[in-house]
């Protein structure tokens, strides 16, 4: 067993270790900053652990809403949110985070009264529309600490999301290594941008189905890049698989993985059996077009209620449109204009937590926008300098392609019911985005890959540090927001 | 010699991000918060009314060591203002202030006082002293704390918003001792954890940033 601990302890590359360590404390850090039920959705996470531990069920609703139920968290749960300050503070600037010491006597007070059953009761809450994936993997842990209060069981949960972290950091620098080769210093800059993105760490660093997804997503990217560079073996295939189905049962932005999944098995299985015969070929042909033509359908039915509605696909498609690019004169509908690939892919991505507490400087996100300009253009420029290099590696780019884009439909597909629905929340948003971090950072590497190589450690050191000034700038915010 | 690029980069970078960054945000002063027993309200303004001479009290507060002014706010029926008692229980730390009636209307009322030496659980009263009513502004929503306002003896629904903060400013850096208590309140732990994390972020990632765009030159160094 030693000897083999040894092993792998020499197997991992010190800079892999590093950047796990680097998101640990990250992580850690966030866990304990951000003030209790502070997370997105945070309250209504932990009572899915709570209600599957406490109460031994799956409180999965497939149905939808239930009507007639008792809504509500646990009145443990209830009562601590109220206690810590929790629902003062939730979207409030005028509520820090000042509690003391007798704040929690206070606090121990209620618990003792409430009595032992009162987290035993857990009702309805929105998340139990969510598969229960997150909820199973955070059981354990909840079980395990049941007998602690309420604030140490939730940070214990918040930690517990540590393994997924340390998933997508290496799922980062696996990715990364494949696309690019063995040069260490891309390798270590992508991983780097993963591990000290902002976003991705406060969003993981609560309790939230969103670890849980993102690690899901990340390795299957991972998985699927080594399928199809390196070819399927039994154990990438059955661990790709896993994946996809546990992404699938952990929420619904898991699902939109089983298409490039698919793709990449089809692939594979073409490269493998390289079918000959213009039947195969044109049965192939059939089957690509029947499959983009089901999802097409699938997209529209979900979206507008009905498959042939021609105004409700018309005014999805202007909706759709007007989030990238400026109206066009024949486009009748203002759906959420307001609310753009700017706020989405800049602003919320790089700069404002998850819950909305705290931003930083405007002048940053309009630094970041410039940047991600940049940075696109660098990839695209490489991307056609090296065509003969991509070209090698057509099926994994087109396979991440569907996977961004297929994500990103779902995503607008939802943003959209919920326009039409009356609700009015875009849904899509920054933190839903970083599933797709291992790309980002594999972008990035690939994008100054063409650098000399004296130049290449300087510009990777700008580049790291200033994703770690970024993640600093993002904390600050949130300092401010509740010690300030 | 790309490893010593690197380092030196590296190097270079993360001192760049430590005087330009998290030095000025350090030190930059501001007035910093202390224990807020109710905040202002999210979705609409609520009064606790006090006639002439009724006394409304905040039990389940907490002041802290860090509590030298509390801010209330009062409106006075577009009236003159009204003297005002202000008045901390806590044990045997007890505040009693007045203030003359030389505010307006819906003006924010501040009351200056030696802190008390640790945090404590402390019942607030304000009372009017006039001859004519005031409304203190109030939270009946969902941003209602754990308080319970009475006036009078009488309980009521809603709580008069009350605020601490510091008395001058202050910057993170000089008061994160401070912080580090509230950062270890409802968590595991104790206040020696922030301490230690806070170490761990400004010192040993950038450190680990550092190591590691190092090792990575090296390492391709070596393979060339």
């Amino acid at each position: 067993m030693r000897r083999r601990l040894r092993h792998v302890r020499a197997s991992v590359p010190l800079p892999l270790a590093l950047l796990v360590a680097v998101g640990i404390v990250l992580s850690l850090s966030w866990a304990t900053l951000q003030p209790p039920w502070n997370g997105p959705d945070e309250v209504g996470h932990f009572a899915y652990v709570q209600r599957t531990v406490e109460q031994r069920e799956i409180p999965w609703y497939t149905n939808g809403e239930p009507a007639g139920v008792p809504h509500g968290a646990s009145a443990e749960v209830g009562s601590a949110t109220v206690q810590s300050n929790a629902r003062a503070r939730e979207g409030n600037p005028s509520m820090k985070d000042v509690n003391r010491h007798p704040d929690e006597v206070f606090w121990e007070e209620v618990e003792t009264a409430i009595g032992k059953d009162a987290k035993k009761k857990t009702d309805f809450m929105a998340t139990m529309l969510n598969p229960p994936g997150f909820p199973l993997y955070q059981a354990a842990p909840y079980a395990a600490t049941s007998r602690l209060d309420v604030f140490s069981r939730l940070y214990v949960l918040r930690l517990w999301n540590i393994p997924l972290i340390v998933a997508v950091i290496v799922a980062a620098w696996l990715f990364t290594g494949l696309i690019v080769g063995p040069r260490r210093t891309l390798q270590t800059l992508a991983t780097a941008v993963v591990a000290t993105n902002a976003q991705f760490i406060t969003t993981t660093s609560s309790v939230n189905a969103d670890a849980l997804v993102t690690a899901l997503w990340s390795v299957a990217i991972a998985l699927m890049a080594a399928i199809l560079l390196r070819g399927p073996t039994r154990a990438r295939t059955i661990a790709l698989v896993t994946v996809t189905v546990a992404a699938g049962l952990t929420h619904g932005r898991g699902l939109p993985l089983v298409l490039p999944v698919a793709l990449t098995g089809a692939i594979a299985w073409w490269r493998a059996t390289r079918p000959h015969g213009i039947r195969t070929r044109v049965a192939a042909g059939v089957a690509a077009a029947g499959a983009v033509a089901a999802s097409t359908l699938v997209v529209l039915r979900t979206a507008t209620g009905r498959a042939l509605d021609f105004d409700r696909a018309r005014e999805f498609g202007s909706y759709l449109w007007q989030f990238y690019l400026p109206k066009l004169e024949f486009m009748k509908t203002d759906l959420r204009t307001d609310w753009s690939v700017r706020d989405v892919f800049i602003d919320r991505f790089w700069g404002i937590a998850p819950n909305l507490d705290g931003a930083v400087d405007p002048w940053i996100l309009d630094a970041m926008a410039t940047a991600s300009r940049i940075g696109l253009l660098a990839l695209l420029v490489v991307l056609v300098a090296r065509w003969r290099t991509v070209a090698r590696a057509r099926a994994l780019l087109l396979v991440l392609v569907v996977a961004f884009v297929t994500y990103l439909v779902v995503l607008h597909v939802a943003g959209y019911r919920s326009i039409i629905g009356g609700a009015g929340d875009p849904v899509v948003t920054g933190r839903y985005l970083i599933p797709f971090l291992v790309l980002l950072g594999a972008a990035v590497a690939v994008g100054v890959s063409w650098l000399p190589r004296r130049v290449l450690p300087v510009v990777a050191s700008v580049l790291v540090f200033a994703s770690f000034a970024l993640h600093l700038a993002m904390l600050g915010a949130v300092m401010v927001r509740f010690h300030g | 010699m790309a490893r010593w690029i690197a380092l030196a980069a590296g190097l270079t970078a993360a001192l760049v991000v430590g005087l330009a960054l998290i030095v000025p945000f350090l030190s930059k002063d501001r007035v910093l918060p202390a224990a807020i027993p109710q905040p202002s309200p999210l979705f609409g303004t609520a009064v606790v009314p006090l006639r002439a001479g009724a006394e409304a009290c905040m039990r389940n507060a907490v002041v802290d060591d860090r509590s030298e002014v509390a801010h209330i706010k009062v409106g006075t029926r577009r009236k003159a203002g009204q003297p005002l008692s202000f008045r901390i229980t806590a044990g045997d730390y007890v505040v009693e202030r007045r203030h003359p009636s030389t505010y307006r209307d819906n003006d924010t009322v501040t009351f200056t006082m030696k802190p008390s030496r640790t945090p404590r659980k402390a019942v607030i009263c304000v009372g009017n002293e006039g001859r004519l009513p005031v409304d203190l502004y109030a939270a009946a929503d969902r941003t209602r704390t754990r308080g319970e306002t009475r006036v009078d003896g009488r309980r009521v629904f809603p709580n008069f918003t009350i605020l601490f903060t510091e008395r001058g400013e202050a910057g993170f850096g000089a008061r994160f001792a401070t912080i580090a208590h509230r950062l270890a309140t409802f968590r595991p732990g104790g206040a020696w954890l922030p301490w230690a994390l806070a170490i761990l972020l400004l010192g040993a990632v950038p450190l680990a940033l550092v190591v590691a765009l190092f090792r990575s030159a090296a390492d391709d160094e070596a393979a060339e």
